[in-house]
């Protein structure tokens, strides 16, 4: 009855988004919060460098509960605008207001006025406005998005990817939760004393120096790649040596060990443009890469795992790229929904 | 005595039933596969967590979630259609920047969620449009003031899902 072998549900365990470590809303009291929002609507109505931008500044370095609550208020401007919509720019530069032009202007009003006609939508009450996973930045699968940090760092999320951020006066964290990112970092103008960057996965800690790397996030290692400058490589266990990562070098590793090193793979942070870039890649590692870039579950059948294919493979209509497989290779893609789909050897008969 | 239900289960023994139960709803067996299937990607991300005297009545909560989100995207994206239907410079958007806008919508919809219109419109015409205070108190026909009060009704709620009164 379900057209799949095996039964997708029952082994299931190992695609589940890992939840944990996520939810920070806690660790921010409503007063708090309050007072990020009201200096947050002050800042609009300001001049530029006026008196309450300095304000804001002081408000934020008073107390590093501050400065997280206002992280989270530039996390969320980012993730509403880091989809790259027309109107992206005014989202994440809400401190500032900046003149637009009246057909913006104009399109904005209509949506205002057709989004939110009168009366409260009472039907709709029946989940939490919301949910704690939103707490920092993630993507949805399918999605790639970029934030920009407030010293200038730059982190693209690859698709279906999640971190905490956690700037305070000593540091800036990033916690990746799930998935991969490719990180430019910018220089620390902010303050005084530089902190150090730095970033966080469950087998161990990368402290870069100025620099451009990957970071991606699997069930049992982590996997760094350097493509400028270099990365110090703390283990989570104390025991074991740190190490340092040059560029042009890769290494995965797991808290216990370094399990592998080796060079550094520009092919593999392609998404950052929306693209795959397969060299004589196997198809089962093919698909597990767009599998993370398309909702559902992705199924490769064993007999055609070994096939190798090469090629430039836009990631914006990842259905696209499926169908296109049985012109190249010998596979049948058996759709059971748009969600369960098998790749399979084409019958012969 | 509830039963501990795996999701392989609550699919195997249900999923029909629920079909059969969405179909009702939307008068559409292809559009009800679809939220078939949605619904159990909740389960199977654990957005939901099943608690299972009754399976049925389980599914039924967690399929009117999904449902309830169904029309309101539906919603959002009508009303995004007819506006880009009004707007000449639409043409000038790329699909892939429709496609993103949208999403945005819905986000934007989804966290404001439950906020009376006038907050809502003021948060809009400030986050995504950088009008100032005074141009939205004219927009609206409302003080400055109640403009400043609006938006920190609604930043606290998107912000921080915390409702001020």
């Amino acid at each position: 009855m379900f057209g799949l072998s095996p039964d997708p549900l029952a082994e299931s365990d190992n695609w589940l988004p890992q939840e944990g470590n996520e939810v920070r809303l806690d660790s921010i009291s409503a007063d708090v919060a309050r007072q990020a929002v009201i200096w947050l609507v002050e800042l609009q109505s300001a001049e530029p460098g006026s008196e309450i931008e300095r304000a804001v500044l002081d408000w934020r370095a008073r107390d590093p509960a501050h400065e997280r609550a206002w992280q989270r208020i530039e996390a969320v401007n980012a993730r509403l605008g880091g989809l790259a919509s027309p109107f992206g720019s005014a989202l994440t530069q809400a401190a500032l207001t900046r003149p637009v032009s009246r057909g913006r202007r104009q399109v904005v009003k209509l949506l205002a006025a057709a989004l939110f006609v009168g009366g409260t939508t009472l039907a709709m009450h029946d989940h939490a406005p919301w949910r704690p996973w939103i707490a920092d930045a993630r993507s949805r699968t399918g999605e790639r998005r970029t934030l920009q940090l407030a010293d200038g760092s730059r982190v693209l999320l690859n698709s279906n990817s999640a971190v905490n951020i956690d700037f305070s006066d000593r540091a800036r964290r990033l916690q990746l939760v799930r998935g991969e990112i490719l990180i430019d970092t910018g220089r620390d103008e902010a303050v005084q004393r530089p902190r150090p960057f730095q970033v966080l996965t469950p087998h161990g800690m990368l402290e870069p120096v100025g620099t451009r790397f990957s970071v991606r996030l699997y069930d049992d290692r982590t996997r760094l790649d350097v493509f400028a400058g270099a990365v110090e490589l703390r283990s989570a266990a104390a025991s074991v040596p740190g190490l340092k990562v040059g560029a042009g070098r890769s290494v995965e590793f797991a808290v216990q060990s370094v399990l592998a090193s080796g060079a550094a793979d520009e092919d593999r942070v392609a998404w950052q443009h929306g693209m795959i870039v397969a060299s004589r890649m196997r198809l089962v590692d093919f698909l597990a890469e767009l599998d993370r870039h398309r909702p559902g579950r992705l199924i490769c059948d064993p007999a055609v795992a070994a096939l190798r294919l090469s090629g430039t493979y836009p990631l914006a209509e990842p259905d696209k790229i499926l169908d296109a497989l049985p012109g190249t290779l010998p596979v049948e893609i058996h759709y059971f929904t748009r969600y369960w789909v098998t790749v399979r050897a084409l019958r012969s008969d | 005595m509830p039963a501990a239900h795996s999701i392989a289960d609550l699919y195997v023994n249900h999923h029909r039933w629920l079909h059969g139960w969405l179909r009702k709803k939307l008068g559409c067996s292809h559009r009800a596969m679809d939220l078939v299937h949605d619904t159990y990607m909740r389960l199977l991300n654990r957005e939901e967590m099943p608690l299972l005297g009754e399976p049925r009545a389980f599914l039924v909560t967690v399929a009117r979630r999904v449902l309830s989100n169904h029309w309101r995207h539906e919603r959002v994206e009508r009303a995004f259609l007819e506006t880009l239907a009004q707007w000449p410079e639409a043409v000038a958007l790329s699909a892939e920047e429709k496609t993103s806008l949208l999403e945005t919508l819905k986000e934007v919809d989804r966290l404001l969620d439950g906020l009376p219109t006038v907050v809502k419109r003021a948060f809009l015409y400030a986050q995504i449009d950088g009008m100032s205070h005074a141009e939205i108190a004219a927009t609206l026909g409302i003080s400055i003031s109640s403009v400043k009060r609006y938006l920190i009704k609604a930043g606290a709620q998107c912000y921080f899902a915390l409702a001020l009164d």
